[in-house]
């Protein structure tokens, strides 16, 4: 049948229906292109995720029968009353308005129909399959296994002729003419496979087949990758399996049978060998969950989750967490808030820190920078409405790291979620039981435990942590229970109802012990104050923090001023504010700030501190910002070295530059003026620079290789990138300093000068 | 739904601790039911700190609570819902009371369990096994009875309590009787006095008869020991922590009491006397021979008479030596009295164990808000350092600092400034350091007791005191404990014993005797500001915080330090 066929056949309410399943908008979409669109593979991979084990293996079915069609008769027999009228019934209503089958349910008369681009896509969708076998093999190489299995005429397409002998091989009467066929050897060696479990390996072919295998390997190679046959090969028993598609290759490089990994004989073949059909091969009807009693078991309680969410956020707030160059937290510092917080385990932080990504709660600062940042948390969100988020943060992060192996828009983790919370609520299953159902009800998109696929959707620790009790029975063996208090939360009902989780409460209770009971419903931003003030010291049930010197040290540290400090302990104190709690407070407040530390990277020295003065009053010179330290010492605030020697010489001083080591002395020193300069960068270059425009010498320390400090009195000539070129001023040598070594330089004063002269 | 009842005060926390709303309308109601399974740590002025230990449990199974009772309190009073591993912990452990008894069987000490593998495991205990004797059944063995004391002490660190059924010697018989009319008045025991000798005496099963009852200072712990002593009505060891208290002691039986003054001994350094009631220091019991490091003959003492009775008065001060004698008399009732069962040293569950439990506990608030404490104003009173001294103090070794701090001669100028406040009051200043107090005691013209000073003459002091003859009187730690001095109602704290919280306590206790004009008392805490000194004064100041005290803070300023050097001389 066609997809045109099906659509014209559709009631206006099924059409509808139709739409609405495949995502479409009913009222924008144009029934014309409607075909093109349920044809299209990759959306007709997500539609067929939404089937069941029972309604795909229908599908299966009719795409082995011929024309992809096949009698109601034939259908209700196939069945054989392992699902009841009502059921098949209901069963394909459900694909009809998927669009993925057609049929009439009349005994006689019915029929039930698909069509190509369905009949493909399930049987590549998984397990050893013809299709999936033979699809690899050139068009030619299915026509000569047509006219071995005397498929006659063989068809045209290369579709036609795969589909021709699935036919062949899905009908037992027809493949037991086949078999009967085969030599005695051949026929010997199919059940010799087939009692391994439908499959074979080189070691097992080769032990087997002897010399012969190879010869077989050599024709494989060759035959069915185009290159022709050898002699040798005739006759073989393994050849004549592969020539009927009866054994095929299964090749992790494609399907290219020359390269083989194992042989196997295909699922329709084992199937119709047997005399069943895809129908005996799978369970029709859900397989039951497993109930259990555990011995170890972990409630979740949503209300201390949202808590310790609040301490994770503050903890990051306030700086104490150690960030990786990649922006992550150094598990060390996710460890430190476990233990801070009392948490069960030294893990939990982590647990913590995934969950704090899944909801808005930090956001990026990026690479090399401060990891991640706070975020404001919204006023409007209520605590039901966190978990929620927790939940559906949990379904996003799935949907984003979309994992190989399931189709696109199988959305893993909101399938799981929909079965949770149809489970019956506060019993204990097991989660391998529980995996089963999940692959019976979405097989395309859920492996079967076992199977060695990869496990999809597998990361739980969202939903043990909000809604699931988890433990284990006595074997060991995972085990859940939906708890019901959480589903309601997480899964809200129609009917408008009070907050589940208790609401936020933002006050605290301050005791004179400086002991600080913040409630478990605290709201977050009420802990994240706590945490700006106070230490945590408990945090089992509600937080209890302590209020001590140094947290209000590391308050104020953090630009925090007493004021604001006493203002957040008023703000959320339920109480007055303690006696003891106020003088920590002013106690530190008045201690914060007695000592201030500054830059001062150049200071001047005068004898008189009359000259100290003018300067520091001069308004020539007002631009350094000169602030007087004791009668002879002052310090400039807004130049550097050779700034301050050029501006003191136009406003006509005669400053010399202090020695590197040299510091200022109150009381005064030989010289008028001290400069002292800076080590390296600008201020040594400047000195020297100086020194070069004004012929005047320097002594310069530097470091030797080995370690020790040289002094030398030089005469600087030039700088030539980071070299300085001068001459002793004793000797005459001429030396080529680096200046990355030089560890000082000073200017000599003319009357130091004075002897070099001479 | 998830049970959240904002209206109700309690909050049950995973590590079984319980943090309990006073501003509530149930506080009352929901305090009184956790006081069966619950030990109170803390009672600040908000939120009072229970925690539900394994010891509370079995001392609440002991006393007949049941687990039903323990889970209705808690469902009944949490505001919000249990966490999940509380009542899972609580039924765990109390289930675990009552598999080992301890009785007498055909006059042997019979160590008796439900579950003969429960004895295997114990018998293969290489701790427990050297004090198990022959096993008589399948699940029985005997026991030495001079191991009865060490063998409950080791199962409980082992997380076995042990149901003790054995009884008790029941003494000597010596009648006691509380006067109704006596010399000084006679004596009626207050409600909760009741309550604490009967939650002791448990009348008279082998359940009760050894315990720690845990009152305020004031409020009358020795009246408690008489009504006890008179339940018992045997002869009776009294261990005190010094002559004062002997002598106190002494005076309040022959005042309250039909015993007879030739019947009571005293048994110190001083007179060796053993009478149906003795009254012994814990001094002379811990004395060693002469020449000997090890042998403590005064503890002999505990099996020369057939007591029926032993009371460890200030129990938090039990030395180590009476700790080992007192876990081999074990037959012998044992009651300890104390106002802050805080050991610095951390040995409270060893108080527990062969002492035995707490059986009672009375918070210092709720004594006061009845009238049977003094209510009671703390004041911390911060002075500066002189200039020269904080550069001592700046430059000084760690273990000097606090003594340059806390005899820092400002205090005295703010000592004399707090002693004008109390022109007429009965102050006690109290004090660490000798050389301190002998000038505090000359600055003041007071007398001054310390450990130097005759029992003679003390006894002087204090009766000068009481009858108000001496209204200031300089005292170092020799007054910290048992001294009965009802009318002081100012005390002056000058410099501790570092941070000690119950020595603080202890203090507060000389001056929270009930006054007879219903005044409230002072205590003044004098430290110097921003040194080691405060640091200690706020780990003293814990204890009485956390009972619901709260310090006011005050800065005394001097005038000058011209003033500071005028005053100094």
């Amino acid at each position: 049948m066609q997809i045109n066929q099906l659509i014209a056949r559709l009631e206006p309410d099924e059409l509808a229906q139709l739409l609405i399943r495949h995502r479409l908008d009913p009222h924008s979409t144009n029934v014309e292109q409607l075909p093109d669109i349920m044809a299209h593979r990759g959306h007709l991979h997500g539609v067929l995720t939404e089937l069941n084990q029972t309604e795909l293996t229908i599908i299966r079915w009719l795409a082995q029968q011929e024309g992809l069609r096949a009698s109601w008769d034939h259908l209700v027999d196939t069945i054989n009353h392992r699902l009841t009228d009502v059921m098949v019934h209901n069963l394909l209503q459900n694909l009809k308005l998927y669009g993925l089958l057609d049929y009439e349910a009349h005994e006689g008369t019915g029929w039930v129909a698909t069509y190509e681009a369905v009949a493909t896509s399930t049987a590549v969708s998984q397990g050893i399959s013809l299709n999936s076998a033979l699809t690899g093999l050139t068009t030619e190489m299915l026509a000569a296994i047509c006219t071995r299995l005397s498929i006659s005429p063989v068809p045209k397409a290369k579709a036609d002729r795969l589909r021709a002998i699935e036919s062949v091989h899905a009908n037992h009467d027809r493949l037991h003419v086949t078999l009967r066929n085969l030599s005695k050897e051949a026929r010997e060696l199919f059940e010799w496979i087939h009692a391994r479990g439908g499959v074979a390996d080189h070691t097992a072919l080769s032990v087997k087949l002897k010399d012969g295998y190879y010869f077989a390997i050599s024709y494989v190679s060759r035959a069915l990758t185009g290159y022709g046959a050898t002699n040798a090969a005739h006759g073989s028993p393994f050849i004549e399996l592969l020539e009927r598609a009866l054994v095929v290759g299964v090749s992790a490089y494609g399907n290219n049978w020359g390269y083989a990994s194992y042989f196997a004989i295909p699922g329709e073949v084992i199937t119709a060998y047997s005399g069943t059909s895809v129908f005996d091969t799978v369970s029709l009807l859900p397989p039951p969950l497993e109930t259990v009693t555990p011995v170890r078991t972990s409630v979740p309680n949503q209300t201390t989750l949202l808590r310790d969410l609040a301490h994770i956020r503050a903890f990051i707030a306030l700086g104490r967490v150690e960030w990786r160059q990649d922006g992550e937290p150094y598990a060390r510092s996710l460890q430190t808030l476990s233990k801070l917080i009392k948490a069960p385990t030294k893990d939990y932080g982590f647990t913590l820190w995934k969950l704090a990504l899944q909801v808005p709660l930090v956001y990026a600062g990026g690479y090399g920078n401060d990891g991640f940042e706070v975020m404001d948390f919204d006023p409007e969100v209520t605590p039901d409405d966190l978990i929620r988020n927790l939940i559906d943060g949990w379904v996003e992060a799935g949907d984003q790291a979309m994992m190989l192996g399931t189709l696109p828009g199988s959305e893993p983790e909101a399938r799981v979620l929909t079965l949770l919370r149809q489970i019956p609520a506060d019993t204990w299953v097991t989660r391998e039981s529980f995996s089963r159902l999940l692959a019976f009800c979405w097989p395309l998109v859920f492996p079967t435990p076992g199977s060695g696929a990869a496990t999809v959707a597998g990361d739980w620790s969202t939903l043990y942590a909000t809604m699931l009790s988890q433990g284990h029975d006595e074997s060991g063996n995972e085990a859940f229970q939906v708890v019901s208090s959480a589903l309601e939360v997480v899964c809200p009902s129609d009917i408008e109802g009070p907050p589940m989780l208790p609401a936020w409460d933002t006050s605290w209770v301050v005791q004179p012990d400086r002991t600080v009971i913040a409630p478990p419903n605290a709201h977050p931003d009420a802990i994240l104050d706590l945490w700006s003030v106070a230490e945590i010291t408990d945090n089992q049930g509600a937080s209890i923090f302590r209020v001590t010197p140094d947290s209000i040290s590391a308050a104020l540290n953090r630009g925090m001023t007493p004021a604001e400090v006493e203002a957040v302990f008023r703000r959320h104190s339920r109480t007055p504010l303690p006696a003891t709690i106020e003088r920590v407070i002013q106690d530190q407040g008045r201690r914060y700030g007695q000592v201030r530390v500054g830059a001062a990277s150049t200071y001047l020295q005068v004898d008189d501190p009359a000259v100290l003065d003018e300067i520091a009053h001069s308004a020539k010179l007002s631009k350094l910002r000169i602030q007087i330290l004791a009668p002879t010492v002052g310090i400039v605030l807004n130049a550097d070295d050779p700034a301050v020697m050029t501006a003191l010489r136009k406003a006509g001083y005669l400053p010399v530059s202090a020695g590197p080591t040299a510091t200022p002395t109150v009381g005064g020193t030989s010289q008028p003026i001290i400069l002292h300069p800076k080590f390296g960068g600008n201020g040594l270059v400047g000195v020297i620079l100086e020194a070069i425009r004004d012929t005047r010498l320097i002594r310069a320390r530097w470091t030797e290789p080995h370690g020790q400090t040289e002094s030398r009195v030089l005469e600087p000539e030039s700088i030539q990138q980071t070299i300085l070129v001068a001459y002793d001023a004793e000797t005459g040598e001429p030396w080529d300093l680096d200046l990355t070594t030089v560890v000082s330089v000073t200017l000599l004063s003319a009357k130091e000068a004075e002897k070099y002269y001479l | 739904m998830t049970t959240f009842r904002p209206d109700r005060p309690l909050i049950v926390q995973a590590d079984r601790s319980l943090l309990l709303e006073v501003d509530n309308p149930f506080f009352a109601e929901c305090r009184d039911r956790l006081a069966a399974f619950a030990e109170l740590r803390k009672s600040p002025e908000h939120i009072h700190t229970y925690a539900i230990t394994p010891l509370s449990l079995w001392n609440a199974c002991s006393a007949g609570v049941t687990l039903q009772f323990v889970t209705e309190t808690l469902e009944e009073f949490a505001k919000f819902d249990l966490p999940g591993n509380v009542m899972t912990d609580i039924s765990d452990l109390m289930s675990r009371y009552g598999r080992i008894r301890l009785f007498r069987h055909a006059g042997e000490l019979t160590l008796e369990v439900d579950d003969p593998d429960l004895l295997e495991q114990i018998g293969r205990n290489n701790r427990l096994s050297p004090m198990l004797g022959p096993r008589s059944e399948q699940r029985r063995v005997s026991v030495a009875p001079g191991d009865r004391g060490k063998l409950k002490q080791a199962l409980l660190k082992a997380g076995l309590p042990v149901e003790d059924l054995a009884g008790y010697t029941e003494g000597t018989r010596f009648p006691v009787e509380l006067r109704a009319d006596g010399l000084a008045g006679g004596i009626h025991l207050r409600d909760y006095q009741i309550n604490a000798v009967e939650a002791f005496w448990a009348s008279g099963a082998a359940n009760g008869g050894s315990g720690v009852l845990v009152l305020p200072c004031g409020a009358g712990k020795t009246v408690i020991g008489l009504g006890v002593m008179a339940r018992a009505s045997t002869h009776t060891l009294i261990l005190c922590t010094g002559i004062s208290a002997v002598h106190q002691w002494r005076r309040e039986m022959i005042e309250k009491t039909t015993i007879p003054a030739e019947s009571i001994g005293e048994y110190s350094g001083e007179r060796k006397e053993i009478k149906p009631v003795t009254l012994a220091t814990y001094q002379v019991m811990t004395t060693r021979k002469r020449g000997s490091k090890d042998e403590f003959p005064h503890l002999e003492l505990f099996t020369r008479e057939d007591w029926g009775l032993i009371i460890y008065d200030e129990v938090h001060l039990l030395p180590a030596p009476v700790f080992r004698a007192t876990a081999e008399i074990q037959t012998r009732r044992r009651l300890g009295l104390t106002a802050t069962l805080v050991r610095e040293d951390g040995n409270e569950d060893d108080v527990f164990s062969l002492i035995g439990p707490k059986k009672f506990d009375a918070p210092w608030k709720d004594l006061e808000q009845q009238g049977w404490i003094a209510p009671a104003v703390c004041t911390e009173v911060r002075v500066p350092m002189p200039r020269e001294l904080r550069l001592e103090y700046s430059g000084a070794e760690q273990r000097d600092k606090y003594r340059i701090a806390a005899t820092n001669p400002t205090k005295l100028l703010a000592l004399g400034a707090l002693l004008e406040r109390h022109p007429k009051d009965r102050v006690l200043v109290i004090g660490q350091y000798l050389d301190q107090l002998d000038t505090v005691a000359e600055f003041l013209q007071a007398p001054l007791i310390t450990g130097k000073t005759p029992n003679r003459d003390r006894e002087k002091l204090y009766e000068g005191f009481r009858t108000g003859a001496i209204r200031r009187l300089v005292v170092s730690k020799v007054a910290n404990f048992a001294i009965d001095l009802p009318e002081a109602n100012v005390a002056i704290e000058l410099s501790g014993t570092f941070g000690s919280r119950q020595e603080e306590a202890q203090r507060l206790g000389r001056v929270l005797r009930p006054k007879a004009d219903g005044g409230q008392a002072y205590f003044y805490g004098i430290v110097s500001h921003d040194t080691i000194d405060q640091v200690y004064s706020d780990h003293r100041q814990l204890f009485l915080t956390e009972q619901g005290y709260r310090y006011e803070i005050e800065d005394f300023e001097p005038v000058s330090s011209k003033q500071i050097k005028e005053h100094l001389g």
